[in-house]
């Protein structure tokens, strides 16, 4: 009943054989009333924390998780217009743009996605090869499109998340266009 | 009295634990969080600044974190799209157009940011004795990949367009600040070194913005400055061009460009058969030898950029060669049949993937 409030910082001082010179901040605890139980709890709660990362983390990350099918979107001006589920061995799909005087025609067949024609200046994205892997991409500049791979999300959103190429534990892929985030 | 301070919990002092209590998790959840993430995902920090969009026809990403990250990251996008504007070849109203409409004719007098990257590119030219060419346009369009034509170009065409075909068809004037090309079918192309001296000009820019660290890819040409927040280096992949879908290895980067060139990105594809973009300035034709890629690892991006052209048209030999007398850069190189050969100097800086076999090749 009469134990010490600081029983424990005391014990300490009892065995170091200077209670004089901790008592001070034991008084100064005192004044702001935090006792022994309150530290452990703090340090348990910073534990607590601690542990929940993993959770925070997969919340956070929850809307960039797939459910490993694949997709081709294609990106005009940034702007969603065409989205379609990759699977190889379907049939071949294609896909016609045509706005403000531009046009252009996306293949969705066994080698991944192609635009097979543009009207564009340069080709470059006509004679860019098939893409087929999350984070692979076609850019036509000067139509301001780009066709991309990406995983299929859970809740149907396109998954923008940035995957700069076959493997998303790298900063960058040399050589490849891809990298682009959301809209 | 303790005692009765332990049974008297009042309201108050009730509510201002569970305040304190909910207060630790949060704080600890935030602090621990902050301090797992990457640098890359870090986007909404004060100092940290993404900037995507098109410019030198494909797609850019410029991603920096320092004092004045977000000012930077404007002045940089604004030099691309400037440097976009005076560079094209496709832009009937950029520099490089007029240059090319007066071939044969008058000297066109450009701004100091032309004339410099012509003579940045002159001197890659001379330095790679021409396998690098920035005067390879005409061809460049007679094989389609300026517009949409599904032939090969006749034997004729191409005889015509070769003529014109010379780095030393480019006369520079100091003076006024002036480019002639000297032969009516010289045409300038700086698509093979414009990425590549944008980056090495990005750099400096940067530099006065006092940015501590940056992932640049300018359409696959990457440069990095500095080192990530944990003080590792950027990965950057290079892709395996016979299988798009793995990596030859991963460069392990500070303060370089990594900059690949292969036949695998762009193509034409005419009754059959692939052709690769990069030109072969001496045949007149897509470059055909014994590489499928070639990554360039230095801390000179305009270098690294032609470089990476100029030893896919060298082939293997000759590239191995050119490296052992000038090793001041690093190279990777996958040979049609899947070999890899490597330059000495990047034995720690490069690791193959899935424990490919590499060759490496000392300097002579």
């Amino acid at each position: 009943m009469n134990r010490p409030r600081f029983s424990l910082f005391e014990k300490r001082h009892q065995r170091d054989g200077q209670p004089d010179a901790n008592r001070a901040s034991d008084e100064r605890l005192a004044v702001l009333k935090i006792r022994t139980t309150d530290v452990i709890l703090i340090v348990i709660l910073f534990m607590v924390g601690f542990i929940m990362l993993p959770a925070v983390n997969s919340l956070a990350n929850r809307h960039h998780r797939t459910t490993g099918k694949l997709e081709i979107v294609v990106v005009v001006s940034g702007n969603v217009v065409f989205r379609h589920v990759y699977d190889p061995s379907d049939e071949p799909v294609n896909f016609h743009w045509d706005e403000n005087g531009h046009s252009m025609t996306i293949q969705v067949g066994p080698e991944g996605a192609r635009v097979l024609s543009s009207d564009c200046r340069d080709q470059f994205c006509v004679h860019s090869r098939p893409i087929s892997m999350p984070g692979q991409a076609i850019v036509c500049a000067p139509n301001q499109m780009i066709v991309k791979v990406i995983g299929s999300s859970d809740d149907g959103a396109a998954d923008f998340v940035e995957v700069n190429g076959p493997s998303a534990d790298v900063d960058a892929v040399a050589g490849q266009i891809g990298g682009y985030d959301a809209p | 009295m303790r005692n009765s301070s332990y049974g008297r919990i009042d309201k108050r002092s009730l509510r201002t634990r569970i305040a304190s209590a909910v207060s630790a998790v949060f704080i600890s959840v935030s602090v621990f969080h902050g301090c797992a993430m990457p640098f890359g995902k870090s986007i909404g920090q004060s100092n940290t600044a993404v900037r995507q969009f098109f410019a030198m026809d494909t797609m850019m990403r410029i991603e920096l974190q320092g004092k004045d990250a977000e000012v930077a990251a404007d002045a940089a996008q604004a030099l691309i799209e400037k440097y976009d504007s005076l560079w094209s070849a496709l832009d009937e109203k950029s520099e490089i157009s007029s240059i090319n409409i007066s071939a044969g004719s008058g000297a066109i007098k450009v701004t100091d940011e032309t004339f410099q990257i012509i003579k940045e590119s002159l001197k890659q030219a001379e330095y790679t004795h021409g396998a690098f060419d920035p005067t390879v346009g005409l061809l460049l369009e007679l094989w389609g990949f300026r517009k949409e034509i599904n032939h090969i170009p006749s034997t004729e065409q191409l005889q015509i367009a070769l003529a014109g075909v010379s780095w030393k068809n480019v006369n520079v004037d100091d003076e006024d600040c002036s480019v002639q090309l000297a032969d009516p079918n010289t045409r300038l192309d700086l698509g093979g070194i414009a990425k590549g001296y944008a980056t090495d000009r990005l750099k400096e820019l940067l530099a006065q913005y006092e940015i501590d660290r940056a992932l640049i890819n300018l359409g696959g040409n990457i440069c990095v400055i500095g080192e990530k927040e944990d003080g590792s280096a950027y990965k950057v992949a290079i892709t395996d061009p016979l299988d798009t879908n793995q990596f030859l290895g991963i460069v392990y980067a500070k303060d370089v460009a990594v900059i690949t060139s292969g036949g695998y990105e762009r193509y034409l594809e005419v009754e059959g058969f692939r052709y690769s973009h990069i030109m072969n300035p001496f045949s007149g034709s897509p470059s055909e030898t014994d590489l499928a890629s070639v990554s360039i690892v230095s801390t000179h991006g305009a270098m690294g950029d032609a470089l990476s052209t100029a030893l896919m048209v060298m082939g293997l030999d000759q590239a191995i060669s050119f490296w052992k007398n000038n090793p001041d850069f690093g190279v990777v190189m996958c040979t049609m049949s899947g070999e890899l050969y490597c330059s000495s100097n990047l034995r720690d800086v490069f690791i193959p993937e899935n424990d490919k076999e590499v060759t490496y090749f000392e300097s002579a």
